[in-house]
C-alpha cells in the first residue's frame, strides 16, 4: 500500500497498482524503494486526489502507455472520442475539470490528461471566439489596434 | 453598457474635464509665478519697457502650458485606466479557470479541438485554429506556438497559406484539394466552396505555388478531380523525404496513359516514407520509385504499355508490406491467349504476406489470370473481384492451373452467398472463411450487359462447383431481389455440385427448385441438409409437406437409402405465398401436417404479409362501419 498526503494535509492509503498509474508516483516509489514514508503531493488537494484515485482505480488493470506508444501517437489519428465510463467520470463542474487536468499533468497520468483535455476540446469545437470567452470567463484583452488587425485578417479571408 | 449610463458618463466627463484642466493650469501658474517673482526682484528697473512683449509671451506660455497639461492628462488617464483595467482583468482571470492551465496543456487541448473536425465543411473563419486566434492574447500566442494546428491546408485555407506556413513552422504539411462535400455543411461553406474550388483545380500550379518551396515538409498531398494532372509533373521536382501519402485523381472521364520512361522524375525519385498511393487517371511510369515500399495502393483508369504487366507485378513485389491493393480499369493490352503470357509468369510466385484486402475491378481477363497465376495470397485476405461485363465466369478470373490451397486459400469458403440483382442480370457470389483469427471473405461480381440474366446465370452457376473450391461449403444463401425468380435449372446444377451443404436458405426461389429438393430415388441433391429456410417463394401445401416428409421420414416405401443421407432438423418458412400466415384456413392444416414430422418448423410473418393483414383489418373495419351506418340509417 502507498500513503499519499495532499496539500490540505489529508492522507490517502491506496494500492500500489492504483498509485502507480501516476508516472510521478511510480518513479518516486522506484527511487525510494520499499518504504512506509508518506508521499507528499503539494499541488493536489484532497477533493481532487479523491477523484483522480477513482480514475486510477477503475483503470488499474489496463496496460500503461509506453514511451514508444506516446512517441508514435500521430495527431492526425487522434480522436476526441471518450469511453463511456470516462465520460461519466468527467461530468464535473468546470473548476473540478480543470483541477483534474492540472493534477493529471502534475502526476503525469497521460490517459487522464487526455480525457480531461478531450472534454475541454469538445467544449471548444464549433464555437465562435465570443462563445468560447463566455463559456470559460475569458477576458477579451486585445487592444483596439489588435482587434482591428484581427478583423482585417478575417476580412482578407472573407474576400476570397 | 446601456445607453443611459453611456450618456451619463459622457456628461460627467464633459463637466469635470474643463474644471480639472483649469485647476491644473491655475496650480501650475501659481507655482510658476512664485518662481518668477523671485527673479523679478532682481530685474525691477527694466520691466516697464517690456510690458507689451510680455503680454504676447504670456499668451504663448498659457497655450504651451495647456498643451502640455493636455498631453500629460491623456497620458496619466491612459496609464490610470490601464492599471484599473489590469486589476479588473486580474480579478476576472481568477474566475477564468482555463487560464490556470500551463501552455503545453492548453496547446494539447487546441490540438484535440482541431482533430476530427468536419474540416472540409467549415468556412475558414470557423476552423478551430483561426477561432482560437481571436479569443484572447494568450490563446492567440499559444495557438501560434502550436505548429500541428496549422499543418492541414485545404482549398479554402489556401488564401491563408502565409499564415499556415508561418505558424506550422517546420511541421509536416498535409495539403488537400478535394471536391469536398458540396451538399453538406453550412450554406456559407457551400457558397464559398462553389466559388473557390473550381478556380483552384483549374489552375493547379497557382494553387500549389506557395507550398512548392516546402515540398520537403509535405506529409500528404491529395488532389482530387484535377482536369490536367500531367501539369503536376514539372512542378514536383524536389525530393519529398516526409511524404507518406499521395493521392492524385483526375476528373472521372480521364484515362491516363503511362509511358515506359518518364521525361522527368516526380519528387526526384526520393519519397522514402511514401506508404499510400492513390492514382486515378494519372500514371507515372511503372519504373517510378513511387510504386515501391507501399502499404496501400489504389490505381484506376490507366493505360499501361503493352505487356508491362510483369513490370507491374514486379512493382508490387517491391512492396513487401502491402496490406491493401485496389485496382480498377487498368489496361495492359495483353495477348488474347493466356498461354502467350506464360513466359512472363515468374518462376517463383510473388508472395503477398501482409495483404489484407484486394479489389480487382474490370481488369482484362488475362491480367487477372496472370496476377493469380503469379502470386500467393495469405489466408486472411478479403477479396473482391468485379469481372468485366458479361465475362465468361470464373475461367475469366483464374488461370486453369490455380491451386487454391496454396495460392488463394481465402477462396476455400465454408459458406456461400449468392444474390442476383438488377432483374437477374447481376450476380454476386460471396464466400466466407471462418479462420481462427476472424472471418474472411471473397466476393465475385458478374454483370450481364445484354439483359439476358437467366441465360447468364445458366452459364455462371454450374461453373461454381467446377471452378471454385467448394468441397467445404456447408452453408448457402441464394436470393434475388427481382420479382421473377431465377430459373430452377442453373440453381439445381449448382446445388448438385455442393455435396457438403448442411444449411440452405432460399429467397425468391422458383417453385421448380423447391420441388427438386424433394428426395426421390432419382434426385438426392443436398443429402446432408440439416436446415432449410424458404422465404418469399411459392410452393403448394402438398409439395411442401412432401418436401419435409421426404427429408425426415426415410422408409422402404420411398425406397430411399438412408446411408449418407441426413434428416432435416429445422425448416424455416417465411412469406410462402399460398400458405400465408394471414390465411389461417390454409396455413393451419399445413402446419398440423408438418408438426407430425420429426423436425422443428418455424413460421415467420413476412413484411408483405403484415401489410396484407393491415389492409385486410382496415377493410374489415370499414365494412363494420358501413354496416353500422346502414343500421343507423334504417333505424331513422
Amino acid at each position: 500500500m502507498v500513503n499519499l498526503v495532499t496539500s490540505d494535509n489529508e492522507s490517502f492509503t491506496v494500492e500500489k497498482a492504483v498509485a502507480s498509474r501516476s508516472v510521478l508516483i511510480k518513479n518516486m516509489l522506484e527511487d525510494v524503494g520499499e518504504s512506509d514514508q508518506p508521499i507528499p503531493l503539494p499541488n493536489v488537494t484532497a477533493s481532487v486526489l479523491k477523484k483522480v484515485l477513482e480514475y486510477c482505480d477503475h483503470h488499474k488493470n489496463e496496460p500503461m502507455p509506453t514511451s514508444e506508444d506516446l512517441a508514435a501517437e500521430d495527431t492526425r489519428k487522434r480522436t476526441t472520442d471518450i469511453g463511456e465510463w470516462d465520460q461519466k467520470f468527467i461530468q464535473v463542474d468546470q473548476e473540478m475539470l480543470f483541477e483534474i487536468i492540472l493534477a493529471a499533468n502534475y502526476l503525469d497520468i497521460k490517459p487522464l490528461l487526455d480525457v480531461g483535455c478531450k472534454t475541454v476540446a469538445n467544449m471548444i469545437k464549433g464555437k465562435t471566439p465570443e462563445e468560447i470567452r463566455k463559456l470559460f470567463n475569458i477576458v477579451n484583452d486585445f487592444t483596439p489596434e489588435e482587434e482591428a488587425q484581427i478583423k482585417k485578417e478575417n476580412e482578407w479571408a472573407e474576400d476570397r | 453598457m446601456d445607453d443611459l449610463l453611456h450618456d451619463e458618463l459622457q456628461a460627467l466627463v464633459h463637466d469635470s474635464l474643463p474644471q480639472l484642466v483649469h485647476a491644473l493650469y491655475k496650480k501650475f501658474e501659481q507655482q510658476r509665478d512664485h518662481e518668477v517673482n523671485e527673479e523679478k526682484s532682481t530685474r525691477a528697473q527694466s520691466r516697464s519697457l517690456e510690458t507689451c512683449a510680455s503680454s504676447h509671451r504670456g499668451f504663448d506660455e498659457e497655450r504651451d502650458i495647456l498643451s502640455l497639461a493636455h498631453a500629460f492628462l491623456v497620458e496619466a488617464t491612459n496609464s490610470h485606466v490601464e492599471q484599473r483595467l489590469s486589476a479588473i482583468r486580474a480579478r476576472y482571470h481568477h474566475l477564468c479557470l482555463i487560464d490556470r492551465l500551463p501552455n503545453e496543456v492548453l496547446s494539447l487541448i487546441f490540438e484535440l479541438a482541431t482533430v476530427d473536425q468536419e474540416w472540409e465543411c467549415v468556412i475558414p473563419e470557423m476552423k478551430t485554429p483561426l477561432t482560437l486566434l481571436r479569443v484572447s492574447k494568450r490563446w492567440r500566442s499559444v495557438a501560434q506556438s502550436s505548429p500541428s494546428l496549422w499543418t492541414k491546408i485545404d482549398a479554402m485555407c489556401r488564401y491563408l497559406a502565409p499564415l499556415f506556413l508561418a505558424n506550422s513552422k517546420g511541421a509536416p504539411l498535409d495539403i488537400e484539394l478535394a471536391a469536398g462535400l458540396p451538399f453538406f455543411g453550412e450554406k456559407a461553406y457551400r457558397e464559398r466552396h462553389a466559388r473557390v474550388y473550381p478556380a483552384h483545380v483549374a489552375d493547379i500550379a497557382k494553387f500549389l505555388s506557395p507550398f512548392l518551396s516546402h515540398i520537403s515538409r509535405w506529409r500528404s498531398l491529395e488532389l482530387v478531380d484535377i482536369p490536367q494532372p500531367t501539369e503536376l509533373i514539372p512542378l514536383l521536382l524536389s525530393s519529398a523525404p516526409r511524404l507518406e501519402m499521395l493521392v492524385i485523381q483526375a476528373e472521372q472521364a480521364v484515362l491516363a496513359t503511362s509511358h515506359a520512361e518518364g521525361s522527368s522524375t516526380m519528387f526526384l525519385g526520393s519519397t522514402p516514407l511514401l506508404r499510400h498511393v492513390n492514382l486515378h487517371g494519372f500514371a507515372p511510369p511503372l519504373s517510378s520509385s513511387l510504386y515501391t515500399g507501399l502499404t496501400t495502393l489504389t490505381l484506376s483508369r490507366i493505360n499501361y504499355p503493352p505487356h508491362s504487366i510483369h513490370q507491374f507485378l514486379h512493382n508490387l513485389s517491391q512492396c513487401p508490406l502491402l496490406a491493401e491493393l485496389d485496382v480498377a480499369r487498368l489496361y495492359f493490352e495483353l495477348p488474347e491467349r493466356f498461354e502467350d503470357l506464360n513466359s512472363f509468369v515468374p518462376s517463383s510466385p510473388v508472395v503477398f504476406q501482409h495483404l489484407r484486402r484486394m479489389a480487382l475491378h474490370g481488369l482484362e481477363e488475362n491480367a487477372m489470370r496472370y496476377l493469380f497465376a503469379s502470386s500467393r495470397f495469405p489466408p486472411f485476405l478479403n477479396l473482391t473481384v468485379h469481372a468485366r461485363p458479361h465475362a465468361d465466369g470464373f475461367g475469366s478470373i483464374f488461370p486453369p492451373t490455380i491451386e487454391f490451397a496454396t495460392s488463394l486459400p481465402t477462396a476455400i469458403a465454408s459458406s456461400l452467398h449468392i444474390e442476383s440483382s438488377d432483374n437477374n442480370t447481376s450476380f454476386t457470389l460471396g464466400g466466407k472463411v471462418d479462420h481462427p483469427n476472424g472471418v474472411y471473405w471473397s466476393e465475385f461480381v458478374f454483370r450481364s450487359i445484354d439483359r439476358v440474366g437467366p441465360e447468364y446465370a445458366a452459364r455462371l452457376f454450374p461453373q461454381v462447383p467446377q471452378q471454385l473450391p467448394v468441397q467445404f461449403i456447408e452453408k448457402l444463401y441464394m436470393g434475388s431481389n427481382a420479382h421473377v425468380p431465377l430459373s430452377a435449372e442453373p440453381c439445381i446444377a449448382l446445388l448438385s455440385g455442393l455435396p457438403a451443404l448442411k444449411t440452405l436458405s432460399l429467397d425468391h426461389s422458383s417453385p421448380l427448385l423447391l420441388h427438386a429438393l424433394i428426395l426421390t430415388t432419382e434426385s438426392r441433391i443436398c443429402p446432408l441438409l440439416h436446415e432449410l429456410s424458404i422465404a418469399n417463394s411459392e410452393i403448394s401445401s402438398e409439395k411442401l409437406v412432401s418436401l419435409a416428409t421426404s427429408r425426415t421420414l426415410f422408409d422402404a416405401d420411398n425406397n430411399l437409402p438412408p446411408d449418407g443421407t441426413t434428416h432435416l432438423r429445422l425448416l424455416k418458412l417465411q412469406g410462402i405465398l399460398s400458405i400465408s400466415l394471414s390465411k389461417s384456413d390454409v396455413w393451419e392444416p399445413v402446419n398440423q401436417a408438418l408438426s407430425k414430422l420429426p423436425l422443428v418448423v418455424e413460421w415467420e410473418m413476412a413484411d408483405w404479409e403484415t401489410d396484407q393483414q393491415i389492409m385486410e383489418a382496415e377493410d374489415e373495419m370499414e365494412r363494420e362501419r358501413e354496416a353500422l351506418r346502414a343500421t343507423a340509417s334504417s333505424g331513422e
